[in-house]
């Protein structure tokens, strides 16, 4: 057999070069109908969320009735969920939280380290010290 | 035994083991049930109605009925064994598909009144899932694709449910033969000198099962929750879901059951009557709903329209085809080659070196064919960079890659518009 093949696992999804599939799925608003830290979440529901939904058709939305603080929760396509306490905020800033989970990649906050990251060879190669002349080579 | 000093439970069941018998207990206090029941010695089934299924359950409720082993009821359509941990003890866990499992018995001419037959999905009922509508709008599906396809797409053959709806098995097939053809299309005509493992390797790295299964789970596709997470200690009873949410999730008979102290546990692909349980893989289940969307999109939208989607989710994603070689004996089949192509035979050259008498030492060495020079490579020894450089020319020959145009693009336009390809006399025979 001349040639044979290896097995280097399947091939890496890159978001967006063909198809965008938006990574939060699902969002969750819980709110209380009776206590005052809901009372922004509650207008938000009441004034905006048909809007909101209407403006992101792939999104789930899920509206949970519970005591307590007001939450809203947001599943995303790796498993992850990220959850804001929308406690005593006014139905802007409901609305800016929604859009902060709905623009959420789901990763975990981490520092970039590198300015750029890739999963593409670099274009320019790596450097040789023996692809030069011969003129230009360091000489011990 | 320890038994009559464990919950009230276990005593009931210990005192029936011998004849069938049947005990309704409340949900409500499912969790200690359930963890209490290894202690029972015998074959103890528990019999959880899955209103899932049956929209008219009237009240969730648990059962659990204990039979001795050598008379298992037909009437339980899975269960789990599970034999690690207690040698002479099994228990067993299943959910039922039977519409009125509130008269649970034993008696196998019950089952006889099981309603038979398939019928279509209820459009009403799906168009209320949330999860069907937003994947949909998440994958651009159109209106045109039917939400009750979408619906079947995600029932796979092998589930509970496939008895009442039918499944995916069609879409999967027809899906599976557009990826395949517009798959392997791409991959011979971008590459059409490359050999035929490295394609079959492709193929697979592209819409395998794997493959597949990941570009699901990046659409957000959830599976149906077993209806116990975990089996020793921490066994737990799940909430049920409604029917409506069943929709939205992947269903399909579930082969590992759980995992616990490293064990893996799976279920008896054989009932105890001797006929087959429908149990899949995650990965089969997950990539056939993959291959069903496409199939749906085929029939609902036209076939050009799942030939985009195929280009857009899968072809888009990245593979170095390059990484999939492996060359058993570089510098003979490269001097094949030439003498195959009439080119001058190969000769290998040093290009540059360094630290020839110490222990870094590097060389760099070019294979040439006459003046041109056909690879070459870095080694820590020559014969190492000499193999390299081999290896390197052979890829270039193999993934020459014409950029010609795919005949797929003028299937319905006049003949003038097709090129022909470039077709390759075929790998190098050593």
């Amino acid at each position: 057999m001349p040639v044979q093949s290896v097995r280097r696992g399947i091939s890496v999804a890159r978001n967006g070069v063909g198809a965008f599939v938006l990574p939060c799925r699902k969002l969750t608003f819980r709110f209380c109908n009776w206590g005052a830290s809901s009372v922004g979440i509650r207008e938000f529901l009441h004034e905006s969320l048909n809007k909101f939904s209407k403006e992101n058709p792939g999104i789930e939305f899920e509206v949970i009735k519970k005591h307590g603080h007001p939450v809203i929760i947001g599943d995303y396509l790796n498993g992850k969920q990220k959850v804001i306490c929308v406690r005593n905020l006014t139905a802007s800033e409901v609305a800016v939280k929604a859009n902060l989970l709905r623009d959420a990649s789901g990763r975990k906050l981490a520092r970039a380290k590198n300015p750029v990251s890739s999963i593409n060879d670099g274009p320019r190669g790596i450097w040789s010290p023996f692809h030069v002349l011969e003129q230009y080579r360091h000489k011990v | 035994m320890s038994l009559r000093s464990r919950a009230p439970i276990n005593r009931r069941i210990s005192a029936s083991l011998s004849a069938t018998k049947i005990l309704q207990v409340q949900q409500t206090r499912h969790a200690r049930h359930a963890s209490t029941l290894y202690n029972v010695q015998g074959f103890v089934q528990i019999n959880q109605p899955v209103s899932a299924v049956n929209l008219s359950a009237p009240k969730r409720k648990l059962f659990i009925s204990a039979s001795s082993r050598s008379t298992p009821s037909p009437f339980f359509s899975s269960y789990v064994r599970v034999s690690h941990s207690f040698k002479t003890k099994n228990l067993a866990i299943h959910s039922s598909s039977r519409p009125n499992s509130t008269l649970a018995t034993s008696e196998p001419d019950v089952i006889a009144d099981e309603p038979a037959g398939i019928s279509e999905f209820p459009t009403s009922e799906v168009a209320k899932c949330s999860a069907l509508v937003a994947l949909r709008a998440r994958l651009e599906l159109g209106a045109s694709f039917d939400l009750t396809t979408l619906a079947q797409a995600l029932n796979c053959p092998s589930s509970e449910l496939a008895s009442r709806f039918p499944s995916n098995e069609s879409l999967s097939e027809l899906g599976a033969r557009l990826l395949d053809f517009y798959v392997s299309e791409f991959i011979i005509c971008s590459y059409p000198r490359l050999p035929m493992e490295v394609i079959k390797e492709a193929l697979w790295s592209y819409c395998g099962d794997d493959a597949l299964t990941s570009v699901g789970r990046h659409w957000g596709i959830e599976r149906e929750r077993p209806q116990i997470t975990t089996v020793g200690k921490g066994a737990r009873l799940i909430k049920e879901q409604r029917l409506v949410d069943y929709f939205g999730v992947l269903k399909y008979g579930r082969m590992v059951v759980g995992r616990s102290n490293g064990l893996t546990e799976y279920v008896d692909p054989v009932n105890e009557d001797g006929t087959e349980r429908g149990v899949e893989r995650y990965s089969t289940a997950m990539s056939n709903f993959v291959r069903s969307v496409i199939g749906g999109i085929c029939l609902h939208n036209g076939r050009d329209v799942a030939k985009e989607f195929i280009f857009n989710h899968i072809l888009s994603r990245k593979l170095d085809i390059s990484k999939l070689f492996r060359f058993e004996q570089p510098t003979r089949e490269l001097s094949r080659l030439c003498s195959r192509e009439h080119f001058a035979p190969p000769i290998s050259r040093m290009i540059a070196e360094t630290g020839r008498f110490s222990q870094g030492s590097v060389y760099v060495v070019g294979i040439y064919s006459g003046s041109n020079m056909l690879g070459s490579a870095e080694g820590r020894s020559i014969a190492e960079a000499e193999t390299r450089a081999a290896i390197n020319a052979l890829k270039s020959w193999y993934l020459y890659s014409p950029h010609s145009k795919l005949p797929s693009t003028t299937e319905g336009k006049a003949e003038a518009d097709f090129q022909q390809l470039y077709v390759d006399p075929g790998q190098v025979i050593v």
